[in-house]
């Protein structure tokens, strides 16, 4: 924080180089195109450096960057006309369950509605899970998310936002953030179950 | 007569997958709750579930570290050199 207000360039650019790609993404859930969002987030930078004095450690610099990041991205969604609408639940609507239902016994087995099989065991998923391609494919698949979920997800799992931050930085109510937030995590589930069977296959 | 048992209705896997990020955020109502909890300890399969959908929220966390998108444009360069130099 100090050196960011000091201009300290290489504190900056370690900054820059660990937060962006994730700001980009975020980005690219309000606007178009991969080009914009780049521009989005280079200005978000600008406007960080620039505003540094007026940053309140009540929030934490994440949150803070995310609240500058999401202004600049909605200006630009504006622009473009082609932002995802807020309000509703957009894409959630139409998705389907967060385990398939054939994973489940059906009505007439002897108990309708409990695992078949049980999901599949992960093993030792937490030194698999941090392998360089196990963090490329979920990597991957976050960015394949609707954009709401995509939205959610990455402020809350990978930023580590609050629930309430990211109500009041998407415009989300608790509970409509709560539906996106499991949309998003049970498909990343469901996509590690598959990279995790197909890796161990 | 029996008298009846408080919790009579059981929420099956197939709910449980939906309840559990509400579970996890501290989001259901205390009779809900409790089914929950009484769902977990009996229910192996939904108690992996669970475990499983914990070693996704670190998997992400752990995704804090992004691949750069590029170099600070010039703009953002020369903003910090005029904060170096007032700071001076």
């Amino acid at each position: 924080m100090e050196a960011l207000r000091s201009g300290d360039e290489d504190a900056f650019r370690e900054l820059f180089q660990r937060k962006s790609g994730l700001m980009k993404r975020i980005a690219r859930g309000f606007v178009a195109s991969d080009a914009v969002a780049e521009e989005i987030v280079q200005e978000t930078w600008l406007a960080v450096v620039n505003g540094i004095d007026r940053f309140e450690s009540r929030s934490s610099l994440n949150t803070w960057i995310s609240s500058i990041l999401i202004n600049q991205a909605r200006k630009h969604g504006v622009r473009e006309r082609r932002s995802t609408p807020f309000g509703g639940l957009g894409s959630h609507t139409g998705d389907g369950p967060s385990v398939d239902a054939d994973q489940f016994e059906k009505e007439g087995d002897a108990w309708p509605g409990h695992w078949a099989m049980g999901p599949r065991p992960w093993h030792s998923p937490e030194r698999r899970l941090l392998s360089l391609e196990a963090r490329e494919h979920l990597r991957h698949a976050l960015g394949q998310l609707p954009e709401r979920q995509r939205q959610v997800v990455g402020l809350r799992d990978v930023e580590g936002c609050s629930a309430e931050e990211v109500c009041s930085l998407l415009d989300l109510s608790e509970e409509n953030q709560r539906v996106l937030l499991h949309r998003g995590r049970s498909r990343l589930r469901a996509s590690l179950d598959r990279y995790l069977a197909e890796e161990a296959a | 007569m029996t008298a009846p048992r408080e919790h009579v209705e059981e929420i099956s896997c197939q709910e449980f997958v939906e309840l559990v990020t509400d579970y996890f955020e501290g989001a259901l109502g205390p009779r809900t709750q409790n089914r929950v909890e009484e769902h977990l300890v009996m229910c192996h399969y939904c108690e992996t579930y669970a475990e499983q959908i914990r070693a996704t929220m670190r998997a992400l966390r752990a995704l804090d570290d992004e691949p750069p998108a590029g170099e600070p444009s010039p703009a953002i360069l020369a903003a910090l050199r005029r904060r170096r130099e007032d700071s001076r």
